[in-house]
């Protein structure tokens, strides 16, 4: 079979772009709380139900169900760590066992309410229709969730590099208990940090879902993969990091796609593959900080 | 005389021999906690009167158990997170079932039954594997080290969901492998049979996994969990101490996930890679108390009491009779999952380690008038104390200052 080597790359960049997105919650809850959140995933797929439930039970227009679903899953990260992630701050295991008890609680709730049963969402881009890009079939909706996406990531890291907040953030990313002594107040830090990657989660979860306009109950593991895996490989909190891990899973995902024989199944072993493979080479992945500094 | 002397000697002498070696043999074996003697006993007391699906709870928590044992090992008592051994637990099952798959008949016509040899290949196999896991453990730490367990669990889990591969590892459905005790049929010596296997094992992991932690390479263990920096500046090999700990956490845990399969289940398949049964040591462990032998084992027993008793006998029905039949496991995930977070937020130690704490505390030997109301008692006696020494020490003080004054 002859790949056509341009798809691969204009389609491993469309879903880069989605993938940074997803990444970016993940990247920044790291990089500035030392929360290692494996809730993340649980909290993509709670958003792409939310919408699901706004637009397509309760009949609200699309556009304003997406911003419901990101407003409700944000509220959902703020609860989460207030009521069992901030308890436990500063113990690294136990970081690890309730947030990833927190997703396994999210998706099995999900689940039992939605069933395990692929589930149609509505895609208000449908209309639209497709463009042929390089000669290479793109649907209008990828396009315009990709640039969205893109926009957001700028968005975001602008917030974090210029405003007094994100000065603040990125001096609680520092040190915070020297932070905290300059009088920031940290805990609502935390909140607010929490509830823009709960945000991000949410609407980087509902872009991914929308060209293929359905839902996977398996979609938290998979969003876990993906995520963690650029997160990882990128080095854990550094935004820069992310954008290219993201490129580079996305990359690898779609070479599975194309060579591997039924490889359908096989794309989400591609990242996680590449990721132990940079973890064995750079222990704290390609932008890690490099120096020790623990206890 | 002379005879009859240089006789008796000798006997004397191999009496002697054969006491010693007696006494270091029963010492090696039964020097265990009593604790952990007297709860396996418990157990074994518990089976008589009972029978049916009551003993298969109890087979599944035993086998279980050891699962949460080789977890604790590992996270317990090194401090490495490992949030995929659902890898190690399934890949034991895997292997032997492939073997078996593929030499078993050759092996059949030896005479010998296939699947023991089979599970004996595939745990020296397993080590190996878990070794290969650890390998990322000695450069990747914390966070990294967690996702990186539970990335090689998935990956295991889509790789044997791979439909390319459907005619060796039998896609999404599995391979089914024989029982341990199909000959006996479906009597109820069987089942009492196969718990007392199960028990057999759990107790000798047990007492393996104790002897381990309380050597010295336990002592290490723990001293890696206290501080990776200190132990290593004192000499120790920090990277040989954390293979060897993934190696035996691993081995146990394939160990658990063959006699899982052969024992219970009769099946292989790819599922049992997923995150959910990753989650059941950790739940398991937080029931009963992180770092501990007893913890684990009564962690597991707790749950499977709970998912029996509570959920199984009252729940379960109601659920089927409204037709939510295929909710129950979610359901049962969710609420464990909700009681960990709390257990993890509001009570770290567990519910066995803090029995254990409190019969500690009451088996210290108290004075007389310790008896009674001991509290209000306690404060009389600190007040008095308080009272007391506030007085003597304005006389004690004085003459002190004094005779140093002197010697100025």
């Amino acid at each position: 079979m002859e790949i056509n080597w341009l798809e691969v790359v204009i389609y491993a960049v469309v879903q880069g772009g989605y993938y940074s997105l997803m990444a970016l919650g993940l990247t920044l809850v790291y990089g500035i709380g030392r929360i290692v959140n494996l809730a993340h995933g649980s909290l993509i797929m709670f958003g792409v139900y939310a919408y699901y439930v706004f637009s397509t039970i309760l009949k609200i227009d699309p556009f304003l169900a997406i911003v419901m679903a990101m407003l409700l899953t944000g509220i959902i990260g703020a609860i989460t760590h207030r009521s069992s992630i901030h308890p436990v701050l500063g113990d690294d295991v136990a970081i690890m066992v309730v947030t990833l008890t927190i997703g396994v609680l999210l998706s099995e709730v999900l689940i039992m309410f939605f069933t395990s049963k692929t589930v149609s969402i509505i895609n208000p881009l449908k209309p639209f229709g497709h463009i042929r890009f390089l000669g290479v079939l793109l649907s209008w909706t990828q396009v315009i969730s990709f640039f969205l996406s893109v926009a957001l990531f700028f968005l975001v890291t602008l917030f974090i590099n210029v405003s007094k907040i994100g000065k603040a953030l990125q001096a609680m990313a520092q040190d915070r208990e020297a932070a905290m002594l300059m009088g920031i107040n940290v805990n609502a830090l935390y909140v607010l940090v929490m509830i823009m990657a709960a945000m991000l989660a949410a609407i980087g979860g509902i872009m991914v879902s929308l060209p293929g306009a359905s839902v996977v109950p398996n979609l938290w593991i998979n969003s876990i993969v993906s995520t963690f895996a650029i997160v990882i490989l990128g080095g854990l909190g550094s935004i820069k990091g992310s954008l290219l891990g993201s490129l580079i899973v996305a990359f690898s995902e779609q070479i599975v796609y194309y060579t591997l024989p039924q490889g359908g199944g096989m794309i989400l072993i591609a990242p996680l593959a590449v990721m132990v493979a940079v973890l064995l080479v750079r222990p704290k992945g390609l932008f890690g900080k490099r120096v020790e500094m623990e206890d | 005389m002379q005879v009859k002397d240089r006789l008796t000697y000798s006997m004397l002498m191999v009496k002697g021999y054969l006491t010693r070696a007696y006494s270091s043999f029963m010492s090696h074996v039964f020097d265990v906690p009593p604790r952990l003697l007297a709860f396996l006993c418990l157990l074994i007391m518990l089976v008589l009167p009972v029978s049916g699906i009551d003993l298969r709870t109890l087979t599944f928590a035993s086998v279980l158990a050891i699962l949460a044992l080789s977890w604790d090992l590992l996270v317990g008592r090194t401090g490495q997170v490992s949030l995929g051994h659902a890898f190690f637990f399934t890949i034991g099952a895997y292997c032997s079932a492939l073997l078996n798959k593929f030499y078993g008949p050759s092996i059949a016509q030896i005479g010998i039954p296939a699947h023991i040899i089979t599970i004996i290949v595939a745990l020296a196999i397993s080590v190996p594997i878990a070794m290969a896991v650890g390998l990322p453990a000695l450069r990747v730490k914390g966070p990294y080290l967690g996702v990186v367990t539970l990335a090689i669990s998935l990956m295991a889990y889509y790789f044997g969901n791979w439909v390319y591969l459907r005619d060796i590892t039998g896609g999404s459905s599995g391979i089914p492998v024989p029982f341990f005790f199909d000959y006996l049929g479906g009597s109820s010596v069987r089942n009492i049979l196969e718990f007392y296997f199960a028990l057999a094992i759990l107790f000798f992991s047990a007492i393996i996994i104790y002897k381990i932690a309380t050597s010295k390479t336990g002592i290490v263990f723990i001293s890696i969990l206290d501080n990776e920096l200190a132990s290593k500046a004192c000499g120790i090999n920090v990277i040989k101490y954390k293979l060897i700990a993934f190696t035996i956490s691993g081995f146990f845990a394939s160990l658990a996930g063959c006699i899982y399969a052969y024992l219970l289940i009769g099946r292989v398949t790819p599922l049992s890679f997923f995150t959910t049964n990753s989650f059941l040591p950790i739940t398991f462990t937080f029931l009963g108390g992180l770092g501990t032998i007893y913890g684990p084992i009564a962690g597991t027993f707790i749950y499977k009491f709970i998912e029996s008793y509570a959920f199984r006998d009252y729940i379960k029905p109601i659920m089927t009779s409204g037709g939510f039949a295929s909710q129950y496991d979610h359901l049962i995930n969710a609420v464990f999952a909700i009681i960990i977070i709390v257990m993890i937020v509001k009570w770290p130690r567990g519910i066995a380690r803090t029995i254990v704490d409190k019969l500690n505390d009451l088996a210290k030997p108290r004075g007389i008038e310790e008896r009674g109301p001991r509290i209000w008692k306690k404060y009389k006696k600190e007040q008095k104390e308080g009272r007391f020494r506030k007085i003597f020490s304005k006389f004690k003080k004085k003459p002190k200052e004094k005779e140093s004054e002197v010697e100025t």
